[in-house]
């Protein structure tokens, strides 16, 4: 039983650790975005194709680049977090009324006090669902990329399937589910502590 | 030059990729259809009954929760292998996006629309027909789309019970470590999603163009 316990550890780890850096880099480069029309438009065209592409595509096609193992597999995450969350971030802070950016603006406040105390309080509903969504990719990735030996639940659901042994399928994939429930109820709980209203 | 286009033709001719091309579009086609006919009645319905409408849309929400690899995997118990649990799958996991869209669509039309519609004697089912559901089709459409994204990436996932498919040839490149049949299938997978995505934008784009609400 350790080993499943092990596995749930690695795979948290991995999902998870994906999860937060494409969260960090998502809301980062959508404020990058709001700085330059140019590059909210191209960042909007590239994610929009880019979320087309199979997840399982992206798992195999990280191999000849990156080799197999964990790294790759985080990576993998990453890619395949990202988009939810830039582009739900662009659109969550450029999402408040431009006449409250305006105002902000007349009485003194700098770009970064309207960043963060108008347009960040303001957009968060939508960056939050862009997180939430993420988090269901990241645990979903993490199970496939171990076709490309990350370890973590995946092995354990893979051992099943190989073996054709149904509980040994389900005893890699119900810990998954509960994590990915989980994780979504902690960021509604965040979400609604954040948001303003 | 000539190297790199003998290679792809060689992966090209020994795993078949014209035939598991024809395998994958139908896959994705047949689960396409069911989902948009499936998912276009529902959203009718739970954008017409609040109180069932809801707790479809609620259960459905909780599916789109599953990883959709496990969704896939619980199905092989009840269905076994091979396409039947893919297009399964499939249905369930696009269907939130369309049901929801339309739902939405529906109840959001401008209240003075449909108070037009009942100044000119329409009934319940004309103003549904003639109102209602062209003023919701650029919603839907962007719920199809979602839905299309969907299809095609649990189709290739498919690949790993069995369903055959580009996914298969996937597979097989990473089990055997074979780089050239992983760039090839792997890319081929990546032209054929976008292209059908682009398709799919196309289409809403033309609906909300045509249909959109404009004021």
């Amino acid at each position: 039983m350790t080993s499943l316990l092990t596995a749930i550890g690695q795979h948290i780890i991995l999902a998870y650790g994906g999860f937060l850096i494409s969260a960090v880099l998502g809301i980062g480069s959508g404020v990058i975005a709001l700085k330059s029309r140019w590059i909210k438009v191209s960042l909007i065209m590239s994610t929009s194709l880019l979320q087309a592409i199979p997840a399982f595509t992206i798992v195999a096609l990280i191999v000849p680049f990156l080799g197999i193992g964990f790294l790759p597999a985080l990576v993998v995450i990453v890619v395949a977090t990202l988009l939810p969350v830039v582009r739900n971030t662009i659109i969550g802070l450029s999402s408040p009324d431009p006449i409250l950016i305006e105002v902000a603006d007349s009485i003194g406040m700098t770009w970064n006090n309207i960043l963060i105390r108008v347009r960040f309080p303001l957009g968060i509903r939508p960056i939050f669902s862009g997180l939430r969504l993420s988090s269901i990719v990241a645990n979903a990735v993490a199970v496939i990329t171990v076709f490309i030996g990350s370890g973590g639940l995946g092995s354990i659901v893979l051992e099943g399937l190989v073996r054709f042994h149904t509980p040994g399928i389900l005893a890699g994939v119900i810990p998954a589910i509960g994590i990915a429930l989980f994780a979504d109820v902690m960021l509604r709980y965040a979400e609604n502590r954040l948001a303003p209203l | 030059m000539n190297l790199p286009v003998t290679a792809i033709h060689h992966v090209w001719i020994l795993h078949q990729m014209t035939d598991q091309t024809l395998v994958h579009l139908t896959l994705f086609f047949t689960a396409l259809l069911i989902v948009v006919i499936l998912g276009l009645s529902l959203g009718i319905f739970s954008g017409i009954s609040h109180r069932w409408g809801g707790i479809l849309i609620q259960s459905l929400n909780i599916i789109e929760m599953i990883p959709d690899i496990a969704l896939l995997l619980l199905l092989i118990p009840i269905t076994g292998i091979g396409a039947v649990p893919t297009i399964t799958a499939a249905v369930l996991y696009s269907l939130l996006p369309i049901v929801r869209n339309t739902s939405i669509g529906l109840l959001s039309v401008r209240p003075e629309l449909i108070e037009n519609g009942t100044a000119l004697g329409m009934t319940e089912r004309e103003i549904l027909m003639r109102i209602r559901l062209p003023l919701a089709l650029p919603l839907i459409a962007c719920g199809m789309r979602t839905a299309v994204v969907y299809t095609m990436g649990i189709v290739t996932l498919g690949g790993i019970i069995g369903a055959r498919g580009l996914g298969a040839v996937l597979q097989a490149g990473i089990t055997r470590n074979n780089m050239t049949v992983i760039l090839v299938a792997g890319i081929w997978i990546g032209i054929l999603a976008v292209l059908m995505d682009l398709i799919a934008a196309g289409g809403e784009r033309i609906l909300s163009l045509k249909y959109g609400d404009r004021s």
